[in-house]
């Protein structure tokens, strides 16, 4: 899961980013409105993180420029603007949460889930595969009732594949979604990667999930 | 009030009814008995008796007493409705001095005595007595003078009066009750007003600062006192409404520092790390913690300055020992960026004024002045007195001011837009305090700026220098009045041509 958190509180956003990337999440860190909408345009992002007060573009021509352009985009505004019209604005204006600074961590972390999770469309925190059970909220893995350790960028490719059942997934599409940009490019670190899950997921079962789509990518799901 | 109110109408009302009623009474009662007197004069006067010859018989001699026999020791009987005793004229005994006759001949009939007596059955009679002439029947004869006492009965009199004087009473209590019922209804009436405008008012409470009362309702008299109420309960709720504005925007502009730090140690918390990692967020947790203590302080200072009484007492103060320990203050600003502080000041400049906010004034200035400086640039501060007053200036370097913001600049909660340091605490607050310390002071401060080259912000205090006063008077110095340095101070501030 690739993140963009847009807040322009060094210190804040700092923790925010760390925060993130502790929890698996790829985080793209921006000071600047106009950076903001730069970024969103160009990367695919599974989530943003807003601040409404950012200099030179602010939060809400930045919601209203996610909604034109990224209308599936989930936006969870993380703000200091905490009067009931303000809320108001920013959940007509298209955002998908609303937090008001400041807040726990625990409670804005899994509204991050929630707001992921119904980007993909999703109601609970627990993906399944056929017999593989991912826990996203409690980073659990377990297929046939086997529980399995997975670190923290297993555990993301592998939520990232799940999110996705059933569809190819291109290496492309797997690094942008892993990486920020920050990270180097090295689309071979994904095949390791998917080396490492299938070692942990797919050894010792009968029916592989993991398949290879040569040319193409990668698909979990069910063996055809 | 009402009850007053009734209780005077109706002693006023009782006290009139009681000065007529009393007044007529009297008047029909000097009409009446001068009525009766009158009838019972003629009866007596008119008597047959004194025609008759038994009296003529008697040949009452003056001086004489004589009884005259008719129908008793008197010649007394029942005449009309009265009764009569008629006496000689010699039985002067009876007759008190004064009335003792010295008649003539041919004197007419005189009322000599009136009074009122009552019965052995209890009837009341008047009696007039009376002096007249028995008439002579023969020609030779002269009228012999007899005193007549009639007594006719006075029931009907005293009757009349009697109902006369019940009616009034009646009708006077009567009406002053009608009367005072009156009064308290209306004056129920003319006083509700004021019960509404009281209603009115207990209805406004801090939430319902909006309720005025409606004045065209009102009478003429109470209207100005309505008008001055709402008056002060629009300057009341502008006051409220300003401290829930600035409440309401410090909170919001707390939020962001306190998540930071907030956050910030939560995340650490979140695993295990090495200690350079607890030490890196302990230092970002201090620094985050320093901004909120500054921007907490600013906050207290703002609401404080508000308030009059934070003014202090003025004191002979060294400037260049006040610059030095604000620029001392903004030095851990300023160096890490390698942006330099000069500063001018004659070390014999004394100044009485308010040492405090003259220091928040300079501090203020300065730290907005390293704020909006470039890396390497320079900040001079100025300070002298001359005749007009304290002057006090600080130039920088900066990115500067444009001129349609040069009085936003003293707003609470403004800031230059592209340069909003977040991390540094910068809460907007700076100048609007400088304002306020300056206004409070009687001076004030202006700005100059070129964008892109710098500003620069004077100030100017009208203060006594206190060099002056070791100058006598006498010595004609310049005519420049002096005023005084601050509101609410103990000193007097005397000017060399003695004006004050």
């Amino acid at each position: 899961m690739r993140l963009l958190v847009a807040e322009d509180h060094p210190s804040l956003a700092r923790s925010l980013a760390d925060g993130l990337r502790d929890e698996g999440y790829a985080v793209d860190l921006t000071f600047d409105g106009a950076e903001a909408a730069h970024l969103v345009k160009v990367h695919p992002y599974d989530a943003v993180i807003l601040d409404i007060m950012l200099p030179n573009v602010d939060g809400w021509s930045l919601l209203k420029l996610i909604r034109k352009h990224k209308p599936m985009l989930p936006v969870l505004c993380l703000t200091a603007l905490e009067t009931v019209e303000d809320r108001a604005k920013g959940l007509d204006l298209g955002a998908d949460d609303y937090v008001v600074k400041p807040f726990a961590w625990r409670e804005f972390s899994a509204r991050v889930r929630a707001v992921i999770r119904r980007g993909h469309g999703q109601t609970t925190s627990i993906v399944k595969v056929e017999d593989l059970e991912i826990d996203v909220a409690r980073k659990s893995v377990s297929r046939a009732g086997q529980n399995m350790a997975l670190s923290a960028r297993e555990f993301g490719l592998l939520e990232y594949l799940a999110r996705r059942q059933g569809q190819v997934v291109s290496r492309t599409d797997i690094w942008e979604h892993l990486y920020d940009q920050h990270d180097e490019a090295s689309s071979n670190v994904v095949d390791v990667y998917i080396g490492y899950l299938r070692n942990k997921i797919d050894k010792g079962f009968k029916a592989k999930l993991i398949h290879t789509r040569r040319g193409l990518g990668y698909v979990l799901g069910p063996e055809l | 009030m009402r009850r007053r109110i009734a209780l005077t109408i109706l002693l006023i009302t009782w006290t009139t009814l009681l000065v007529a009623g009393a007044a007529s009474y009297w008047l029909t009662r000097s009409a009446l008995l001068a009525d009766l007197d009158a009838n019972l004069f003629d009866q007596a006067v008119n008597l047959p008796e004194l025609l008759s010859p038994a009296v003529m018989r008697s040949g009452l001699a003056e001086g004489e007493k004589k009884t005259v026999p008719v129908g008793g020791p008197d010649a007394s009987g029942t005449h009309n409705s009265g009764r009569y005793v008629i006496r000689s004229e010699a039985d002067q005994r009876t007759l008190p001095r004064s009335e003792q006759p010295r008649m003539q001949g041919n004197e007419t009939p005189r009322l000599l005595g009136a009074t009122f007596s009552t019965l052995a059955d209890g009837t009341r009679v008047r009696s007039v007595t009376v002096r007249s002439l028995a008439r002579p029947t023969t020609p030779q004869e002269r009228p012999t003078p007899v005193v007549v006492t009639y007594s006719g009965s006075a029931e009907s009199f005293h009757r009349v009066l009697e109902r006369l004087l019940l009616t009034f009473a009646g009708c006077g209590a009567v009406t002053g009750l009608i009367a005072a019922g009156i009064a308290y209804r209306i004056s129920s009436t003319a006083l509700s007003p004021l019960r509404k405008v009281s209603q009115v008012i207990g209805s406004i409470s801090e939430r319902r600062l909006d309720r005025r009362i409606v004045v065209d309702e009102l009478p003429l008299e109470l209207r100005p006192m309505a008008k001055r109420l709402n008056q002060m309960l629009g300057k009341l709720q502008d006051s409220l409404n300003r401290r829930r504005r600035f409440l309401a925007n410090a909170s919001h502009e707390l939020r962001t520092p306190v998540a930071a730090l907030v956050t910030g140690l939560e995340v650490s918390l979140l695993r295990d790390r090495p200690a350079e990692g607890y030490k890196a967020t302990l230092a970002t947790a201090l620094t985050d913690a320093s901004h909120l203590r500054a921007l907490v302080e600013r906050l207290m200072e703002q609401a404080r300055s508000e308030m009059f009484e934070h003014d202090e007492l003025a004191e002979r103060t060294d400037i260049a020992k006040l610059l030095e320990s604000c620029v001392a203050s903004v030095a851990g600003m300023a160096l890490p960026r390698e942006i330099s502080l000069r500063t001018e000041c004659a070390t014999d400049v004394l100044v009485r004024t308010q040492p405090n906010r003259l220091r928040s004034i300079v501090t203020n200035l300065l730290s907005n002045a390293v704020e909006y400086s470039r890396d390497h640039g320079k900040i001079a501060l100025k300070a002298w007195t001359d005749a007009v007053g304290f002057h006090l200036t600080v130039r920088d370097e900066g990115m500067g001011i444009s001129p349609q913001q040069t009085s936003a600049i003293f707003e609470p909660f403004f800031r230059g837009d592209a340069v909003r340091t977040a991390g540094s605490g910068h809460l907007g607050l700076g100048l609007f305090l400088v304002k306020t310390h300056v206004q409070a002071l009687s001076g004030q401060i202006t700005v100059q700026s070129v964008v892109g080259e710098g500003s620069e912000f004077r100030v100017l205090l009208p203060v006594v220098p206190e060099e002056s006063r070791a100058k006598s008077p006498a010595e004609g110095l310049p005519s420049a009045v002096f005023l005084q340095a601050a509101r609410k101070t103990n000193t007097q501030a005397v000017a060399p041509d003695g004006l004050s």
